[in-house]
């Protein structure tokens, strides 16, 4: 069981607001590293160095944000109008509780009652008629709890069963949680490692070319969370991941295709180890590897994934032994020099 | 040249300057400029860079973009009408106006876009709108001879006083350009700490390849984008701002939350009445490829209504203030606390 | 140069999986290159230095993949689903041969009854189609494919006179417009680079980074355009086979710096060789990727008017491609990087 996953989904850190998530990552982490970096723009970067000037650097990235809401226009009647921030679908948001603003007020995303409704039953709710309630009934009242361009949170309790984790933001606290085992279970290596704790995939990958100013790496590894689609409404041979097959590796993906070495040597390494792994079964959506790749000097990377059902909705589920065994072979990984050299022989 | 802001805003709205042919304007802005700053250059990606000494205790960087929306010759046809290509264009404006055609050897060239008179439509075409495919431009007041496929197309217009407000072309994004020379004139007088870079941007309409390659050039500490957004319009979800009503400042991923709530708390100390809104995620303005070179970024946005259009609607005003908030910026950095990496 | 096109062409590798057409490259560069090397996204550079004593760099980007397919899903039955690698179109697919090495696959549509068969040939995704290759076990399968390789177009070159026909005209006739212009240049006087770029197709990721530790004068990419010269086809555009090489003005992606499309200009009139002006109102070159490089680096294209792009059997003009060759050659011997 993580350390740190139930703390880190429940935290509150949309694309842009992903402060109390940096400082609770740098809080847990600054005794275990040799350098932290906070950078402009809000990422957080931890070096572990090697000792060795001519070392090669090994970038190891997951992302601090999740998807939410932003309020856009308070209304006359007291009611909350938002957008998304990053991809949510509105059908995910009706009968929800949420978390609102600096102040964390609570939230309530209701819907006219069925009794009312006629032809509407069919259509599916849009941007423009899903309101907030924080029980205000004018504008003036709601101005003076919050204002527009206030953050709202998914209010989702992390839940653990037996080979099953609920909650929000796997995607990509699940990659946050991986990056923490991974700095407390250092192992002296060869190179440096850098961890990239980076903030606004959900919303362009916005934050990770930045990183890539404190850092050449010679490769990069990125853990996401992913999508499943494992349910009735999808054919199996169209599926993305399915729980409990183990870390899912990308090979193609939004905008770039994943380094085939780096790629041919996480599954050497799960082999050697005898720790189980899947193909993605689908190559849509992006990851920070697309960002890293056309940044800068270029930097080649994959993308290990934790499946997780129902990303970007206020309920994700997860297997516990993908979890671990993400980590686990994130471990075996960055503690031996096969991924960092694997570039070697192709130039 | 000591100008007033309308004076600026009437010139550089008449210029000429598509994205990556902003000669005409950079020349302008450069005569505008010299006088208040220290140095001004062109980069390589064909901004115009206008630098400010403080103290060299930091740099901070304006970028507001000098490029129009225009259109291109697609094609010529032997019957002596020419095909468009848009850039941020909506054909619907175009039935009806005066163009000119900017051809390779620099003469300007008159067209007219037209359409058939009401006698001729059908009750059937008269629902339907005319889209790049199916408007031309006739030139046949004009050399065709001279024209070329890929030379560009604007509108002529001239702009126009009409109580409060002034309508004209490219007021997107030339009005910020005048509030950022309007903030340039007001450091001009006074000492400030910080090295102020004013980027007068190519190419943001089709993808902010100035702004980018700008930021990454100079590598600010702080850096301001000034754009216009929609005024007076009721957009759906998202709270109305008017024009006349002061600048306007964003919130959002791409802003740092700091950065915004500082030019809030500034215009208020300053008697700066602003308006405030929120951009869920890109913003659709230099701000976003600043931001993505890893710089914080803050973005105010001038009113305007009709975006696009050969009369965009804007309030000199709210130009002026816009200007006076930059400065505002850039004067609080002095007592700014510097961090080392 | 025929020869060249087709063996160039005629090679599998799609974004991603570039080597293969690289190292080829790379031997029919010998002795006409002074150095050469892989980048971190596995770009590979040439180059040629000049004589001058102050060079100016000009760099020249042909890029390296075609779009392709990836096996995603294999089932109990040995029938695999795939996802697209760039662009395709499914209904490419249907009708023509793909390969994955040495193993063939024809592409077929799902449909429980003619209804839906003949519905989902009218709206055909990568959802509905699914790929044979003539095993009847996943056994069977997994002895000759696997989950997440990648193919190409099963369809060959064709030499029809002034026309060449073949698959990956976008963008291997680039590659080989570079090679002969490294072969027929001797000794220049500025420094000459050219870059086959890694996965333009997928979303310009070579041309992004190529650049940046060159930083050259002028960047030119050489990619396919349209065409508007068959019948009842693009009205809006005036794009011809047989014109001349076609120097782009503007694409979805990016407008040409005027600096590269004044030389280009003067490059084919300074010899009289043909050029037509382009405005393409769709698609992108990595022209877009060497703009936005570091502090920004004057980038134009240079285009081959090609029929039928991203299908199994592009068209271009030979002669439009030997004049590429010329203009090209003539702009990095000017004095207009």
């Amino acid at each position: 069981m993580s350390k740190y996953l139930k703390d880190l989904t429940e935290l509150n850190g949309a694309s842009g607001n992903e402060k109390a998530v940096r400082k609770y990552i740098k809080e847990k982490i600054e005794n275990k590293v040799d350098k932290i970096i906070e950078d402009p723009i809000g990422n957080l970067l931890a070096i572990k160095y090697s000792g060795n000037p001519d070392a090669k650097k090994l970038l190891v990235m997951a992302h601090m944000d999740e998807v939410g809401l932003m309020v856009t226009s308070i209304e006359s009647d007291g009611r909350l109008a938002v957008q998304p921030v990053g991809g949510v679908d509105p059908r995910v948001l009706l009968g929800k509780r949420v978390v609102v603003g600096e102040e964390s007020l609570d939230g309530i995303i209701g819907y006219k009652a069925i009794h009312l409704q006629r032809e509407d039953f069919s259509t599916p709710p849009k941007w423009t008629n899903i309101r907030v309630e924080i029980g205000c009934s004018k504008k003036e009242e709601a101005e003076k709890k919050v204002s527009v361009g206030d953050y709202i949170h998914f209010h989702s309790k992390f839940e653990e069963y037996d080979n099953r984790y609920i909650g929000k933001a796997f995607d990509d606290r699940a990659g946050c949680a991986v990056l923490m085992e991974l700095i407390d279970n250092y192992n002296e290596v060869s190179f440096d490692i850098y961890y990239a704790f980076v903030v606004q995939e959900e919303v362009g990958l916005r934050g990770s070319g930045a990183i890539l100013k404190h850092v050449k790496p010679d490769a990069l590894l990125v853990f996401e969370g992913t999508t499943a689609g494992d349910n009735p409404e999808l054919k199996e041979a169209r599926w993305s991941t399915h729980l409990d097959n183990g870390p899912a590796l990308s090979y193609l993906q939004s905008g770039y295709v994943i380094n085939e070495m780096l790629f041919n040597s996480i599954r050497k390494t799960a082999d050697m180890n005898g720790i189980p792994y899947q193909m993605k079964g689908r190559t849509v959506g992006g990851t920070d590897a697309t960002r890293a790749a056309r940044t800068y000097f270029g930097v080649p990377g994959a993308v290990i994934n934790v499946p997780s059902r129902y990303i970007h909705s206020p309920v994700c589920v997860i297997s516990r032994s993908d979890f671990d065994n993400v980590v686990e072979l994130a471990k075996k990984i960055v503690s031996n020099d096969d991924y960092i050299n694997a570039l070697e022989g192709w130039k | 040249m000591n100008l007033s802001a309308k004076e600026m805003l009437v010139r550089l709205s008449a210029a000429y300057g598509p994205p990556g042919r902003e000669k005409e304007v950079r020349d302008l802005i450069r005569e505008m400029v010299t006088e208040y700053v220290d140095e001004v250059y062109e980069d390589n990606s064909g901004n115009l860079v206008a630098v400010k000494k403080g103290n060299s205790k930091g740099k901070v960087m304006f970028s507001t973009h000098m490029d129009e929306v225009c259109m291109l010759v697609s094609r010529v046809m032997d019957t002596g009408f020419l095909k468009l290509e848009g850039v941020g264009m909506d054909p619907k404006l175009l039935p009806s106006q005066k163009v000119k055609i900017h051809t390779r050897s620099g003469e300007i060239l008159r067209g007219v876009i037209g359409m058939l008179a009401p006698h001729l439509q059908t009750a059937e075409t008269r629902s339907k709108i005319s889209t790049f495919d199916e408007l031309f431009v006739d030139v046949s007041m004009s050399d065709i001879s001279k024209i070329n496929v890929g030379d560009f197309v604007t509108f002529d217009t001239q702009a126009v006083e009409i109580g409060d407000y002034l309508y004209g072309k490219t007021l997107d994004d030339r009005a910020s350009c005048v509030s950022s020379i309007v903030a340039l004139k007001k450091l001009s007088k006074i000492k400030h700490e910080y090295d102020v870079y004013a980027v007068f941007s190519s190419r943001e309409e089709i993808g902010a390849f100035g702004a980018k390659t700008a930021a990454h050039a100079i590598d600010p500490c702080y850096a301001i984008a000034v754009d216009v957004t929609h005024g007076n319009e009721n957009v759906d979800n998202y709270s109305k701002v008017e024009v006349a009503k002061g600048p306007v400042v964003t919130f959002g991923p791409v802003i740092p939350r700091e950065i915004s709530k500082k030019l809030c708390d500034l215009a208020d100390r300053a008697g700066i009445k602003i308006q405030k809104d929120a951009a869920p995620g890109r913003t659709g303005t230099d701000a976003d490829q600043i931001q993505i070179e890893g710089i914080a970024v803050g973005l105010i946005s001038i009113p305007q209504r009709y975006m696009h259009n050969p009369y965009e609607m804007i309030s000199i005003k709210d130009v002026e203030e816009t200007g006076r908030l930059m400065a505002e910026f850039v004067s609080s950095l002095d007592f700014e606390e510097k961090e080392e990496n | 140069m025929r020869e060249l096109i087709k063996k160039i062409t005629e090679i599998s590798a799609p974004s991603g999986r570039e080597l293969p057409v690289q190292k080829y490259i790379l031997s029919e560069l010998e002795n006409h290159i002074d150095g050469y090397k892989f980048d971190n996204v596995g770009n590979l550079i040439v180059w040629k230095k000049g004589y001058s004593d102050n060079p100016k760099k000009l760099l020249l980007d042909g890029h390296a993949d075609e779009i392709g397919v990836v096996i995603t899903n294999i089932d109990e039955k040995g029938f695999l689903r795939i996802d697209p690698v760039g662009g395709v179109n499914p209904l490419m697919l249907l009708g023509t041969t793909i390969r994955f090495n040495d193993t063939l696959g024809i592409v077929s549509m799902e449909g429980e009854t003619a209804k839906e068969l003949s519905e989902n040939y009218s709206k055909p995704s990568f959802d509905n189609l699914f790929v044979d290759i003539g095993v009847t076990s996943k056994e069977e399968a997994l002895g000759k494919v696997h989950i997440g390789m990648f193919g190409t177009y099963n369809a060959g070159y064709h030499d029809l006179g002034d026309k060449i026909v073949s698959k990956a005209l976008d963008d291997r006739i680039a590659c080989a417009i570079i090679i002969q212009v490294f072969k027929e240049i001797r000794q220049p006087e500025n420094d000459l680079y050219g870059v086959f770029s890694v996965q333009e197709e997928v979303g310009l990721v070579g041309a992004s980074v190529a650049a940046f530790d060159i930083k050259p004068d002028m960047a030119v990419a050489i990619d396919v355009t349209a065409y508007s010269d068959t019948p009842k086809t693009f009205k809006r555009m005036d794009i011809n086979l047989g014109n001349g090489p076609a120097i782009k003005v503007k694409d979805k992606a990016s407008i040409s710096d005027e600096k590269v499309v004044n030389a280009l200009i003067d490059s084919a009139k300074s010899e009289g060789i043909p050029y037509q002006m382009e405005v393409l109102i769709f698609g992108g070159t990595n022209a877009a990727g060497y703009q936005m490089t570091a502090s920004g680096i004057k980038s134009g294209t240079l285009s081959i008017p090609c029929r039928y792009v991203h299908s199994p059997h592009e068209m271009v003009s030979y002669a439009d491609v030997t004049n590429s060759v010329k203009l090209l050659k003539n702009l990095a011997l000017s004095n207009n990087i």
